[in-house]
């Protein structure tokens, strides 16, 4: 598989009263296109630092960032929006729909930014939206009045609708309940069976076990990597007691 | 002390959360306070410099001017009689409308001057030159001239210095000697001595002023109408006399610096309106941004009383910072208002500032924004902790979606401006109020300035007079339908209306005292700058048209009858129209066959000489003296013969004498024969048709210098002033909206819209308020042209070129906008989502 994304001697620190703080440590990765990556770790070890150092939502602050052969990480914060706009969607555990405007235009907002608006566009919303099991009821309804599964529902949606490259994901299930978490868990293998890059944050197991690769993190750097074929290809339990023993080993 | 150190603790965090903002609302408090402080300290110095001057000058309270040929000493014994009168005098001065001095460039410019001796000097004030030469250097002088203090700055001279006042061809040139301060005087009034004032006398209009000190300045109206019915009984005319006193001299000299401070007030108070909305609105986004935090205080134990009073806190906090540093910048904007206002009157005022005067301001100012900030933030009280923890109902949105993007057709950026616009639209009465109120003040000082900004058109539009290119009088006995032809026949003249003199004619309205100046045209449909302002322009003899001063004296309307009366002739005459006019206010305008139905003998003597397009006025002048002579005003003063041959020097001799009887001696006709040795040399006054030049439009335009001065500054400073409160209003608003949508916008950062997006986003959503504001700001802006039009007269506005300055304002408000959203570069989408 090409890559998609690849960093060299990746560092970010950040000035904390006067004291610096290391958190990504000369770190090397590339991820894979159609690769569902998951990135684990312990709190603080860097695993959102990470995520949007890659994505070009901030600057590294030594080392290079590469999309495809195109080094993004000496792009302006301008250069760096044009990237996002047209190369990547997010999806956030506080999810961050646009109180102010409905459904629709939730989803819209973030399509008009890419691309010009046509009846095609609104039908794939449209489509979407359904896909997701959000009904055209809905689409008038503005944030507050929906569910929090319903919301990050609608955050999905409005990440994918540009058809990005690579789909970020910091923590998506992180503010829903069990079963409104095991709805966008189930989205999120769909779009990778349908060939989607993803990008994902958790410290959770079972979010975790929908990924092809995990990545563990800790105090910045790389410690471990762990394959695993495409989910519902193979058997769960033993998929999840071969990421367990993994995360045994990284110290979990 | 504990409750109220609770409380500056919450405003000084507040302050600390929003520096910039609270700068800006800092900074327009400091400018209202500058100009309310600064206007209001000088106005009071300035209105007290006249009553000063006057007292200095020990100048006479109550002025009556006349000519010396109509002058009566009867005059002065019939005010005598009034024992409201305490003291009087008689003086005697010289002056000409058309005296010119020369500029460094060579040309001249008229100066309208008058000319005393010293003896009438003393008569008519306190007099004490002031000199650095010695009596013997001023002895030595052949034309010694004391300079009024006013005119020494304006005219560059100094003692020893030379200065030359031309008229007509005769130069006059005089040895400064010194200065003095003059009380109030329509003209500059230069002292000269008595052999030089004997030469001019010749040349210039002599006139005699009858003077005196009343008990009671209240009363000179009184006394004016008292004289002037002794006058009608003992058969002393009083048409021709001018008349001022103390009030009316007081309104005269500060009318136009009164009106830069009336501007600078108005100024003021729209900046104070402009604080109270931008205080209103950053509260109310305040709260909206922290109502999280106020439900946290709350659940503390701090009650919504506390919270409301650390907002005025903090909005007292700022204005007093302004205030403070307003009061400063104030008293410097005082003393330049006082140096202006000495330059204009040549006259010395005093610098004090009353303390009641700034302790009002303050309170008033301070008052103001603390009960603004209270009442605004007592809404802290609709959200009691567990709503505020929830963000209160506020930011639930239940309502129409407006501007839904799947409709988008164009740009997205606008769509979403629309859409945040519309969302708010109802929450921009304050700012829409604000901003149409300065687009108001910028269009009305623009059209002003268009209008009063350049001196002639100002004098054409509003004089209520004819603005010819030359005015000529004739001499009297001359064929005039024939002379007029003549005229018209000449290159470079356009047309040509014969008329009369002002002042020549007068009527009186039957049972008024007031007289009325007679304006005579044959045919008003070939006026040019006579618009009446009401009804329309006089055709037939029964119909005349009046001023609207003359209008609201007798209480006419367009359509009632007015019957006038001259040499006991009474006729009544149709009002059909009323007209604004600047000079000669109490006039009535009548066509040549209205004249003749009260005046049959009237013949026009003056005729108005409109130049074409490829003449100049002077060259126009120069061809009438070549083909009819030289005015007989000018004939009268030339001292050097310079013709070739003998005769031709006896010629010009004997026309200089004739010229001399008619401009002098009222001679109508006058014919010679001079014998020298066999040769007889004959001619007449027929030769002389011209009796005098006038450039009217320049004589009037020097007149409106000074009003059209101060309001072309005036014009200006206000756009500046409004540019500048517009521009703060701006930055105000785009920083607490960035506050209140930060995390939006940081949003929509993530999702790939970039900062300049953004920032095009939040400027295109203020331009519906502005286009509405605009729009409302020049209806009310030409609205009050029309208004205008009741006391200065016809004021045109050139709509293209306001049109020009609203899409220059909107552009204006967009750029400001735009600018001020840059705040948006600084949100940074990390920090957002790692919150």
């Amino acid at each position: 598989m090409a890559s998609v994304l690849r960093t060299e001697k990746l560092c970010k620190s950040f000035s904390n009263g006067g004291v610096q703080q290391h958190i990504i440590k000369n770190l090397d990765l590339e991820i894979l296109k159609q690769d569902f990556t998951v990135i684990m770790g312990a709190s603080g070890s860097g695993k959102s630092t990470l995520l949007y150092a890659l994505s070009g939502m901030d600057k590294p602050t030594l080392g290079k960032v590469y999309f495809g052969e195109t080094e993004i990480s000496s792009y302006t914060n301008d250069q760096l929006a044009v990237f996002r706009r047209n190369h990547c969607g997010f999806v956030f555990q506080s999810i961050y729909l646009l109180e102010n405007m409905d459904v629709f235009d939730n989803i819209m907002t973030g399509a008009l930014v890419a691309q010009k608006n046509s009846p095609e566009l609104v039908k794939r919303a449209e489509e979407l939206l359904c896909k997701v099991g959000i009904g055209a009821d809905m689409w008038k309804k503005y944030p507050n009045q929906l569910s929090g599964g319903e919301c990050q529902r609608v955050g999905i949606v409005r990440a994918v609708i540009n058809a990005p490259q690579i789909l970020f994901a910091d923590e998506p299930t992180g503010a829903l309940n069990s079963s409104a978490g095991t709805d966008v868990l189930d989205i999120f293998t769909e779009l990778h069976e349908s060939g989607q890059s993803i990008v994902m944050v958790t410290h959770d197991l079972k979010t975790a076990l929908r990924g092809s690769r995990v990545i563990f993190l800790r105090d910045g750097s790389i410690v471990g990597e762990h394959r695993m074929p495409a989910y519902g290809t193979d058997d769960l339990r033993a998929r999840r007691e071969g990421l367990g023993r993994f995360l045994d080993e990284m110290g979990w | 002390m504990i409750r109220m150190n609770k409380i500056l603790r919450l405003a000084r965090a507040n302050l600390r959360r929003h520096k910039k903002e609270s700068v800006l609302l800092g900074i327009l408090v400091m400018l209202c306070m500058t100009l309310l402080f600064g206007a209001i300290a000088a106005e009071r110095n300035i209105r007290q410099m006249f009553p000063d001057l006057m007292e200095r000058t020990e100048a006479w309270d109550v002025r009556m001017y006349i000519t010396e040929q109509e002058y009566d000493p009867m005059l002065r014994s019939l005010l005598r009689e009034d024992d409201r009168v305490t003291d009087s005098t008689v003086y005697h001065y010289i002056s000409s409308g058309s005296t010119r001095i020369p500029e460094e460039d060579g040309k001249t410019k008229l100066y309208i001057i008058t000319f005393m001796t010293e003896e009438n000097e003393r008569l008519f004030e306190h007099y004490e030159p002031q000199s650095s030469l010695s009596e013997a250097e001023i002895a030595a002088m052949e034309h010694p001239i004391i300079v009024p203090l006013s005119q020494k700055k304006a005219l560059s001279l100094t003692e020893g210095g030379s200065f030359t006042v031309i008229s007509d061809s005769k130069r006059f040139t005089f040895t400064v000697a010194g200065f003095y301060e003059s009380g109030y005087f329509t003209e500059p009034k230069f002292i000269v001595s008595d052999a030089d004032y004997a030469v001019m006398k010749t040349l210039f209009n002599q006139f005699a002023e009858v003077a005196c000190n009343v008990k009671n300045t209240g009363d000179a109206e009184a006394i004016r109408t008292d004289l002037f019915s002794r006058c009608a009984e003992a058969g002393v005319a009083t048409d021709h006399i001018g008349w001022s006193d103390f009030r009316s001299m007081q309104t005269e000299f500060n009318v136009e610096i009164l009106f830069i401070l009336r501007i600078i007030e108005v100024m003021a108070c729209m900046i104070l309106i402009a604080v109270t909305v931008m205080i209103g609105y950053s509260i109310v986004s305040d709260i909206r941004d922290q109502i999280v935090n106020i439900g946290v205080l709350e659940a503390l134990g701090y009650r919504s009383r506390e919270i409301a009073r650390s907002y005025a806190a903090e909005y007292l906090i700022i204005a007093l910072a302004g205030c403070a540093a307003g009061t400063l910048l104030g008293a410097v904007l005082q003393r330049v208002l006082i140096g202006i206002a000495e330059n204009m009157k040549g006259c010395t005022a005093g610098h004090g500032i009353s303390g009641a005067v700034l302790f009002i301001l303050l309170a008033v100012l301070l008052l103001t924004v603390f009960l603004t900030a209270y009442m605004k933030a007592r809404s802290v009280r609709k959200y009691p902790p567990v709503l505020a923890f929830r963000k209160g109902i506020q930011n639930h949105h239940f309502g129409k979606s407006h501007f839904p993007l799947r409709r988008t057709r164009g740009n997205v950026h606008l769509r979403l401006a629309m859409k945040g616009f519309a969302d708010r639209a109802g929450r921009q009465v304050g700012l829409t109020f604000v901003m149409s109120i300065t687009s108001f003040a910028v269009v009305l000082s623009f059209i002003l300035f268009l209008f009063l900004g350049r001196g002639s058109n100002v004098v054409r539009m509003i004089a209520g007079q004819e603005m010819a290119d030359l005015q000529l009088s004739t001499v009297t006995g001359i064929d005039t339908d024939a002379f007029r032809a003549e005229l018209e026949a000449m290159p470079g003249v356009r047309k040509v209306l014969p008329t009369t003199q002002t002042s020549e004619y007068f009527f009186h309205a039957v049972g008024q005292n007031t007289p009325l100046i007679a304006v005579v045209y044959p045919d008003y449909a070939e006026t040019e700058n006579i618009i009446p302002c009401e009804g329309r322009l006089p055709r037939h003899e029964n119909e005349i048209m009046v001023t609207k001063q003359t209008a609201s004296m007798f209480g006419l309307r367009a359509g009632d009858t007015l019957t006038l009366e001259m040499n006991s002739v009474r006729r009544d005459y149709l009002i059909t129209g009323i007209v604004t006019a600047v000079v000669n206010a109490a006039s009535v305008y009548i066509t040549e066959d209205g004249m003749r139905r009260i005046y049959p003998v009237y013949q026009p003597d003056s005729f108005l000489i409109y130049r074409s397009e490829d003449t100049d006025t002077e060259s126009l002048r120069a061809e009438l003296d070549r083909r009819f002579g030289k005015s007989a005003e000018s004939l009268g003063s030339e001292e050097n013969i310079a013709a070739d041959s003998y005769e031709a020097r006896v010629r010009q001799r004997a026309e200089q004498i004739i010229a001399s009887m008619i401009e002098q001696d009222g001679a109508t006709n006058v014919e010679y024969a001079i014998r020298v040795g066999d040769q007889v040399i004959t001619g007449g006054s027929k030769e002389i048709k011209i009796r005098s030049f006038l450039n009217l439009p320049e004589l009037l335009e020097s007149l409106m210098v000074q009003i059209s001065t101060a309001v072309s500054l005036t014009a200006r400073l206000f756009m500046g002033i409004s540019a500048l409160v517009v521009m703060m209003i701006l930055w105000i608003l785009m920083e607490s909206e960035i506050r209140r949508q930060r995390r939006e916008l940081g949003i929509m950062k993530g999702m790939g819209y970039t900062s300049k997006e953004l920032m095009l986003q939040l400027a295109f959503r203020i331009m519906p308020t502005a286009l509405l504001a605009v729009i409302i700001g020049t209806l009310l802006a030409v609205g009050a042209t029309v208004l205008l039009v009741s006391f200065i007269g016809n004021v045109p506005v050139n709509l293209p070129a306001v049109l020009l300055l609203d899409c220059c304002i909107l552009a204006f408000c967009f750029g400001c906008a735009y600018l001020g959203a840059g705040k948006i570069r600084k949100i940074s989408v990390y920090e957002l989502m790692t919150e």
